[in-house]
């Protein structure tokens, strides 16, 4: 064959491809788009049930601090919970339903916030002796 | 008086609105409480002070309580 003919089995294998993958990216891409809509839309309702303090320290680092009513204080991050003062502990909770990160952080702080024992008694509690 | 509940999933959240002029969008709300209290899910309401309350069917006052946001059930990971 010469080589004309393997840069047409070439080129007919290459849009041969390109039209199977069209759809799964294009459900890729949708997804994706789709996530991250919900996490700009989680972001902004946590953004406005945090309090002013809250709301620089999320901005800057991404966490933020909640003292509980017996004054111990954490720090919310995205994947869990440190416990700063005092120190040495640190807490795995997470939703059992598909929400994002954002949402998980609003469900965490005001668990802790309102009922910090049973914050305690829900998360899985790990020794934790670094500030995050 | 209107208010707002904001339900989070997937999504980020859907919201659900009630006008207490109008009984029937507050039996919707009573339903999401209803249903909130079935999943293990807790609904709080906002205070002023970037604070919530933890607040449930019985203590809800759709007239006072505008704000409300019911939380994924949470476990130890």
């Amino acid at each position: 064959m010469t080589i004309a003919v393997w840069w047409a089995i070439g080129m007919a294998g290459v849009v041969g491809l390109a039209c199977c993958l069209r759809e799964p990216v294009r459900r890729t891409r949708a997804a994706w788009a789709r996530r991250h809509q919900a996490q700009r839309r989680a972001e902004a309702l946590l953004l406005g049930w945090l309090s002013p303090d809250q709301r620089r320290q999320y901005q800057a680092h991404g966490w933020f601090e909640v003292t509980t009513t017996r004054g111990y204080r954490y720090r919310v991050l995205r994947g869990g919970v440190v416990r700063l003062d005092p120190v040495g502990s640190g807490y795995c909770i997470e939703a059992t339903s598909p929400v994002p990160a954002a949402d998980e952080m609003l469900a965490n702080k005001l668990l802790l916030e309102t009922d910090e024992r049973r914050f305690l008694a829900t998360a899985h509690r790990y020794r934790y002796d670094r500030p995050a | 008086m209107t208010g707002t509940i904001h339900v989070a999933d997937v999504d980020g959240d859907t919201t659900r609105t009630w006008d207490t002029a109008d009984p029937a969008t507050v039996r919707e709300i009573e339903e999401v409480f209803l249903e909130a209290q079935t999943a293990g899910r807790l609904v709080y309401r906002q205070t002023g002070d970037g604070r919530g309350e933890q607040v449930t069917l019985k203590t809800w006052n759709p007239e006072k309580d505008t704000e409300l946001f019911m939380a994924p059930r949470l476990a130890g990971g």
